[in-house]
């Protein structure tokens, strides 16, 4: 049984982004609606908790919970804060898996494992390159055959 | 290598090609043939028009002359393309089911239409699609069945009988509740749209126009104290219901199936016979459906999921229509055996009925209450405002009947083979019986207050082409993480 988290770097390379995009926010507010000072506040002042709430509680907690798990017969993922889920899904019923990488993802972590099996698919977010990689081969080679 | 039927030829050539036609032909009609000035004046006019018709029957012509396909063994081989030239290779081996659709225009011409399907491929149609003379489907379908039922099996000289394990017939009265059941206003509604914006093309707005007034002066005439308004909204939705149901009648007459070797042959229709054989080993599921007035009857209606099967979205993928629940179950048993329908014995726990009455209970309370103030503000509409509440009331009575007694009656099994899932999905009630290896992806859903009475939601993903979900409320979570956490 093999056990993975999302990485740390998508974790912070995500708070960055979104303390990055409400400052220019805030600051476009600053710059267009000097008319309108409460519209203006209301705006800065809800953008502002958004990002605390994001980036000081939502994403820490739920990169802290999201676990992944590779076993002989299944694959599982628990993620969630409000909801818990736990996916579980048949190794045997996969018939393809795709990697999705973004620019960058060497340093932001920020690639996706895609299960695809008849009727369902399943996502494992955020991990290191290389390691989603080596899953795709393990399991390929275990849904081909190859591995018994 | 085979060639399709030539009717194929004037169904790839597009609709426009009728709204064409008809001009020319009304244009021809009005001149006679034997003076040469008017033939002359009538192709001096039209012969653009002309062009274009015998352009796209050319390009038919071509579609359909590069377009053939050889019947093999094992192996159906289809070459399509003019420019692109496509080779497509189907074992019969992947084929999930095989429907042939022989309209009354299609019988006089000696065709069939076959819709090919298989796990894989496109979810919105067909993986294939072929116009065959019958002579050459009659030899797909032997070679298909022969294929199904494992070749060494049979022999040289058996006959179609020979290979028959057992067959049903479902009695007249079952097919005139099924359809009653079963039909939606929706698709009444969505026939009668569809038949007068195509009338309408040919006929101008008259058609409309005199059904329109049709209609109002009904209405008018039989208005006592309900508004005229909601009168024509009453009359309307009970005439696409009528059609939807007389319109499942036709397609269900005749029904009948056929167990052999390794499919299942359905055969049904009056006007356009359908002939569908599906492979028994692709069976996804089989759903036994229930409304609260067949619950009420303790009757059911059996659904397939077979891909193919039912992809026509007027199309119930129907196996058994309507018989009572017990006998569904035995006729189930007898017609594919490996689907057992168990008693669910996971179900949910008293602590979370509000999560089934809840939502209906909620509108049940807020309809009369935003009818209440519309009406303290518009009282001269008073007569319509008590007639929408009530008939906006009546749906949400019916749901929270629906939901309570679902949560009595919802809940899932499983064991090493089988699996049985009982859930309800807005005013329908499901029956799921699947084996254990159909099972594609589990997922235990639980939230901070499922947390407090140890419950979950379970959500079941079956192997099929399309994705869906079916989801039991409320079952207890140790239970569920017993059943699916290490093994599912």
């Amino acid at each position: 049984m093999k056990l993975l988290s999302p990485s740390d770097k998508t974790l912070n390379f995500l708070c960055i982004i979104i303390i990055v995009m409400v400052a220019f926010v805030m600051v476009i507010c600053l710059f267009f609606l000097q008319a309108l000072p409460i519209i203006m506040w209301i705006i800065i002042g809800v953008f502002f908790l958004i990002s605390i709430i994001l980036t000081g509680f939502y994403l820490p907690t739920y990169f802290a919970q999201a676990t992944y798990v590779l076993s002989d017969e299944v694959i599982s993922k628990q993620s969630g804060l409000i909801w818990n889920r736990n996916h579980i899904m048949r190794i045997d019923a996969i018939q393809h898996i795709s990697v999705i990488s973004t620019p960058f993802s060497s340093l932001t972590h920020l690639n996706f494992i895609v299960f695809y099996a008849l009727g369902a698919r399943l996502i494992f977010p955020f991990l290191e390159k290389n390691a989603a990689l080596k899953i795709q081969e393990e399991i390929t080679t275990k849904i081909s055959g190859g591995g018994k | 290598m085979l060639y399709q039927h030539k009717l194929r030829i004037l169904s790839y050539a597009t609709k426009s090609l009728w709204l064409l036609a008809f001009p020319i032909i009304r244009g021809l009609l009005t001149v006679s043939v034997y003076d040469i000035d008017q033939l002359y004046r009538w192709l001096s006019g039209f012969w653009f028009d002309i062009m274009i018709i015998a352009l796209i029957i050319f390009i038919g012509y071509l579609k359909w002359r590069n377009c053939k396909f050889t019947l093999g063994e094992s192996l159906l081989t289809l070459y399509d393309g003019i420019i692109m030239k496509e080779k497509y290779q189907l074992s019969y081996n992947a084929v999930s089911s095989l429907i042939a659709s022989r309209k009354v225009s299609y019988r006089i011409f000696g065709a069939v239409k076959v819709f090919i399907d298989t796990n894989s491929g496109t979810i919105k149609q067909s993986d294939i699609i072929l116009f065959m003379k019958k002579s050459d489907y009659e030899v797909l379908e032997k070679k298909l069945s022969q294929f199904l039922a494992g070749c060494e099996n049979i022999k040289e000289n058996a006959t179609d009988n020979d290979r028959v394990k057992c067959t049903y017939k479902p009695r007249w009265f079952g097919m005139i509740f099924f359809s009653f059941v079963f039909s939606s206003t929706l698709s009444g509604a969505f026939f009668l749209a569809t038949l007068f914006s195509e009338a309408g093309k040919i006929t101008g707005t008259e058609l409309q126009e005199r059904f329109t007034s049709t209609i109002n002066g009904v209405a008018t005439k039989i208005a006592f104290g309900i508004p005229p308004v909601a009168l024509v909204i009453g009359i309307v939705i009970l005439s696409s219901w009528l059609l939807s149901c007389l319109i499942n009648v036709i397609r269900y007459v005749g029904f009948r199936i056929l167990r052999k070797k390794n499919s299942l042959v359905i055969s049904m229709g009056l006007f356009s016979k359908k002939n569908c054989i599906l492979c028994v080993d692709k069976i996804n599921y089989v759903d036994l459906r229930q409304n609260l007035i067949s619950k009420f009857f303790s009757m059911t209606s059996v659904n397939v999921k077979c891909t193919g099967y039912g992809k026509d979205k007027a199309e119930i993928p129907v196996l058994i229509p309507m018989v009572s629940q017990g006998h569904a179950v035995s006729i189930l048993h007898m017609l594919i055996p490996k689907f057992i329908v168990n008693r669910v014995d996971r179900k949910p726990s008293i602590k979370v009925i509000y999560r089934y009455i809840s939502p209906p209970l909620t509108f049940m309370i807020v309809v009369p209450a935003i009818g209440y103030i519309s009406h303290l503000f518009l009282p001269q509409w008073n007569s319509l405002i008590v007639f929408l509440s009530v008939m906006l009331e009546i749906p949400f009575v019916y749901l929270f009947f629906v939901k309570l007694i679902a949560f009595f009656t919802s809940g899932y099994f499983v064991n090493d083979n089988n699996i049985t899932i009982k859930y309800s999905n807005l005013y329908a009630y499901h029956t799921i019986v699947t084996k254990r290896d159909r099972l594609t992806k589990i997922v235990v859903e639980q939230n901070i207050f499922h947390k407090k009475s140890d419950t979950c939601d379970v959500i079941f993903y079956f192997n099929q082409e399309k994705q869906s979900k079916h989801r039991v409320k409320g079952v207890s979570y140790s239970m569920a993480k017993k059943d699916f956490f290490h093994k599912i």
